[in-house]
């Protein structure tokens, strides 16, 4: 029937594999789920620096199943692409669907849960950062005095040098202590 | 930061406008220079401001307005002065250079930075480089290490290409050597992961499940998968051991081969009872002989003693599998830092979402549990101080509690001996007597009692538990399960107490009427477990959609569970009587998956609840061992103490099974003098004493390590707050010191020394030392400009 087209050459894949916890079939998979957000857009060669470049908006990427209902899908969208406006290209896509698998490990899912839950970037989860997730969870169902409430728990309960902020430092020991952040961190491709 | 915290704490209580008014002391002649102050200021900050003119009345809300302006600058400085201590400075730290600690550098690095900052993370790869060459590293540890740095793909792949090129330029010949083999490992490695997701069942269908229920009702399904894939290489041990040449046996050397005619022929019905013509065929151990198998000459495989080893073969398997995959579990799950507050908020906030939610109506439940929650921890801690019960309501609550125990200790006694009444009643005397009693029925009526004993009994339990008010619901889900376990635990014991008893000494081949029995119990569990998926979320749907009033049934995750530990554990106790269990047990789990995974989908909702899936799972693999080493107990009794039936099977002639291989030691005891003092001194008292001596000495200090760095952490702790502190503190004094000190410049001499004295927020003379040089310090700057 001719010759196949080739989605990826084999350095292609290679490199694939080595810098993600992904198998070779598994990136043909993702890549197949890529396509089907914007088939227009996504043409079937991708070799070359086409798979950084070609780009599906954030529109399309909120309506997938997998992030649809999540409430965080914007700041992950935002932190995984590479130009932190939530477009991704196939290489973002790719990495983010490795940190969300199974087979990654506590330390790299815990440094963009962090980065994830970091709205104003400053590298530290202050009150603001805390307050935004919380309504998020919640839809904006608690009222304000709820809401700085429980942050304040958190805050006592995780913050060690007192300073009202978690640091990345402090945020990694707790999450060390938590057993169910793998289980939840964790979307199935 | 943590002044700036500070510092915008005061501005919004007004702390720091008390403050600066106890601490002004201001003469009149210092207007003048507060209006150019003031002036200079307003030119710089470009700002209008009403300030009143220089006027010792209001001095108040004068430099009020010039310290606000002048804060903004401080805190810039303050963010920069920040930014350069030490404990910011993460690539500086100094550590030991082994491939940990890079990886973790490596993370740490890459978070510390901001990761648009470009230009400062190639000068991070470079460093990064830099250090690899000093490591002696392989191929596969910088894979590792690139694949776990949190950055773009892009960049990994470019860093892999670099460090990769880099690598190859500079290799001495065994580093060479160390290379391909690092190659070959890693080609080895990538292989496994292929070959690994043939394991990977049911992905699609796990994918629905967690998309609609989320992880809780997710993690029973896995746990199903994971017994399935154990069975696996049990079932592949036993085919390939012991059934296969009792075939070969059957068909090739015995006369008349193959299955004897003048025993039963296959009727359907065997498929429930597991007799008739299932009972001369290699399911059971009464039909396995204890001769040689000989098809090729002069190979002889001995059955008796091939029975004995792949029986341990299997248990010793099984045993490594449960132990690592608990440790496992309770190293990933159970990090307990022990005895420090526990997590909870943080837990609701950051591990509360379940990123596997794809369903609208998962995510809605989701959220609505997430605020139920959130409203129980705050009734919960607003109620502590209200919750004072008082004398009476603590006697009676212990008395219930009491009262429960007390009823399930009955329920349990009063199980077990309805067990041991209707097996003697209805599985023996009909053997013995061959009395007219329906065939069928007494056989199967010991397992469908024990099943329906298993089915209501726990209702019970759920009743007293509720009536018992526990203070946490986990609490209660651990002493149900606790409960249930024990029921069937008893019955079980009850069981094997009976056929060790009564059943070895009554029957003729009493090893295959045991096997039977278990076989049934396993046919009789998957009918009742899908019956209870039939009538209790089937038939609840189909209700549910007629009455309003009845909603659909939650899938009780728990219940279903613990199901699967019951069944797996009557696997190991019939293993060694039926061989072929691990098939039936196969074929059961796979019925049970697809009927589960369509009925939660078709029939059940997705619970208000939260469920500790990480927890709990390492509670269900402990069960699991449990019942495995009870399993094993029981059936070592069996191998051991009891005499094997004189008509069928591989032991027909030995006092015990286990004979065999003390017969085999006790012959090469005799033929090898060596071998003689070896096993003598094994197995003398004195060795085996100091055996468990020195494992106790290990188990003790293993503790007192784990003790003393429970203790360090919590120094460190209070360190990490005092150091915390430490900075606010300092930061503190600098700031007033500079504040205060620009003023009190313009009058040096007395005047300085009581301001400073006055301001310097430390008691000690040293302090005030300090405060006093620096605001000095201050001064003679401005005097050299």
């Amino acid at each position: 029937m001719g010759n196949k087209v080739v989605t990826f050459t084999e350095p292609q894949l290679e490199a694939y594999q080595d810098c993600t916890f992904f198998t070779r079939q598994d990136v043909l998979r993702v890549f197949k789920r890529f396509r089907e957000l914007a088939p227009e857009l996504i043409p079937d060669d991708m070799s070359g620096e086409l798979a950084s470049q070609i780009k599906i908006p954030l529109e399309k990427l909120e309506e997938m199943p997998e992030l649809k209902e999540n409430p965080f899908r914007r700041r992950i969208c935002e932190i995984f692409s590479d130009e932190g406006n939530g477009d991704m290209s196939f290489d973002d896509f790719l990495d983010m669907f490795s940190v969300f698998s199974e087979a990654s490990s506590r330390d790299i899912k815990s440094t963009y849960a962090f980065r994830i839950y970091d709205y104003d970037g400053d590298n530290h989860l202050g009150k603001g950062d805390l307050e935004k997730t919380l309504v998020a969870l919640t839809q904006n169902s608690l009222t304000q005095e709820e809401v700085n409430f429980v942050v304040n728990k958190v805050l006592e309960e995780t913050d060690l040098d007192d300073d009202g902020m978690l640091s990345f430092v402090e945020f990694e020991h707790v999450i060390s202590r938590a057993p169910e952040f793998l289980n939840t961190f964790h979307i199935r491709i | 930061m943590a002044s700036e915290s500070n510092l915008s704490t005061f501005h919004e209580n007004g702390v720091y406008r008390r403050r600066v008014a106890e601490n002004a002391q201001y003469s009149p002649s210092d207007e003048e220079e507060e209006e150019n102050v003031t002036v200079t200021l307003r030119k710089q900050t470009g700002q209008q401001n009403g300030v009143p003119n220089g006027d010792g009345g209001t001095p108040f809300s004068t430099e009020f307005v010039n310290d606000e302006m002048e804060e903004s600058l401080f805190d810039q400085s303050m963010v920069e002065l920040r930014n350069e201590l030490p404990s910011r400075q993460l690539d500086a730290l100094p550590e030991s250079v082994t491939w940990t600690a890079l990886r973790r550098r490596a993370t740490v690095i890459y978070h510390a930075t901001m990761t648009n900052n470009r230009h400062r993370e190639d000068d991070l790869v470079d460093s990064l480089e830099r250090e690899i060459d000093l490591v002696d590293s392989s191929p596969q540890n910088i894979v590792e290490a690139v694949r776990t740095m949190p950055t773009t793909l892009s960049r990994k792949r470019n860093i892999k290409r670099r460090l990769s090129s880099r690598r190859k330029t500079n290799l001495t010949r065994t580093k060479l050597v160390k290379y391909w083999f690092g190659m070959f490992w890693q080609q080895t490695k990538y292989q496994f992961r292929k070959w690994r997701r043939i394991f990977d069942l049911w992905s699609s269908h796990l994918t629905v499940i967690e998309g609609c229920f989320g992880t809780s009702v997710a993690s029973y399904f896995i746990f199903l998968k994971w017994v399935l894939l154990m069975n696996i290489p049990i079932f592949l041990l036993t085919f390939g051991f012991l059934v296969i040449p009792q075939i070969l046996y059957r068909f090739y050397q015995l006369d008349p081969s193959g299955y004897e005619e003048k025993y039963d022929s296959f009727t359907g019905i065997e498929i429930l009872t597991g007799a008739g013509f299932f009972t001369h065929t290699e399911m059971y151990y009464g039909f396995y002989t204890d001769e040689a198998v000989e098809i090729v000459t002069d190979l002889k495989y001995k059955m008796k003693y091939a029975y004995l080893l792949t029986c341990g073969g299997y248990y010793l398997f099984c045993l490594i599998l449960l132990g690592y995959s608990y440790l496992k579990s309770y190293r990933k799950y159970y990090i307990d830092a022990g005895g420090t507050i526990s997590l909870y908020y943080f837990n609701l906030v950051y591990c509360g979402w379940d990123y596997g939610i794809k369903s609208q109506e998962a995510s809605a439940l989701k959220q609505s549990s997430i605020y139920q929650e959130i409203k129980e921890y705050l009734n919960g801690s607003n109620m502590d101080q209200a919750n004072r019960k008082s004398r009476q309501d603590m006697c009676r609550k212990w008395a219930f509690i009491f009262f429960s125990w007390l009823v399930v200790l009955s329920l349990l006694a009063g199980s077990g001996y309805l067990t041991y009444t209707v097996s003697i009643e209805l599985s023996i005397k009909p053997e013995l007597d061959n009395s007219t009693s329906i065939p069928v029925v007494s056989s199967l009526a010991m397992p469908v009692v024990l099943s329906t004993i298993q089915l209501f009994v726990p209702m019970i339990f759920t009743l007293l538990e509720k009536n018992e008010n526990y203070s946490q619901p986990k609490y209660e889900l651990y002493v149900h399960m606790f409960r249930d376990m024990a029921l069937k635990a008893t019955m079980l014991a009850v069981l094997v107490y009976f056929w060790f008893k009564i059943a070895a000494y009554e029957l003729e081949c009493w090893e295959t009427f045991v096997g039977e029995e278990i076989y049934r119990l396993v046919i009789v569990d998957l009918i009742f477990t899908l019956g209870y998926s039939f009538f209790m979320e089937f038939c609840r749907k189909l209700i549910s959609q007629k009455l309003k009033s009845v909603e659909r049934a939650e899938f009780a995750t728990g219940r279903h569970t613990l199901e699967l530990v019951y069944s797996q554990s009557l696997c190991w106790l019939g293993l060694f009587y039926c061989p072929l269990l691990p098939v039936v047990v196969i074929l059961k789990l796979i019925i049970i998956f697809y009927i589960k995974r369509f009925s939660v989908v078709q029939n059940c909702r997705p619970s208000l609840k939260p469920w500790r899936a990480s927890r709990t799972h390492t509670i269900f693999v402990g069960y699991l061992f449990v019942f495995f080493i009870l399993s094993c107990i029981a059936v070592g009794f069996g191998i051991f103490l009891i005499e094997p039936s004189i008509s069928c099977g591989p032991y027909k002639n030995y006092d015990t099974s286990y004979q065999v291989m003390t017969d085999v030691i006790d012959k090469w005891k005799e033929d090898n003098d060596v071998v003689k003092e070896a096993f003598s001194f094994i197995t003398s008292p004195g060795f085996i004493s100091g055996l468990l001596v020195f494992l106790g000495m290990i188990l003790y200090y293993t503790r007192t390590v784990m003790l003393s760095h429970r203790e360090r952490v919590e120094q460190f702790k209070i360190q990490l707050a005092s150091e915390g502190k430490d900075k606010k503190f300092l930061l503190n004094l600098l700031n007033q010191v500079r504040v205060r000190g620009r003023r009190a410049s313009k009058h040096p001499g007395p005047r300085l020394h009581r301001t400073m004295e006055a301001i310097s927020p430390s008691q000690s003379a040293g302090g005030k030392v300090f405060v006093k040089s620096v605001a000095e310090g201050a001064l003679i700057a401005p005097a050299n400009n």
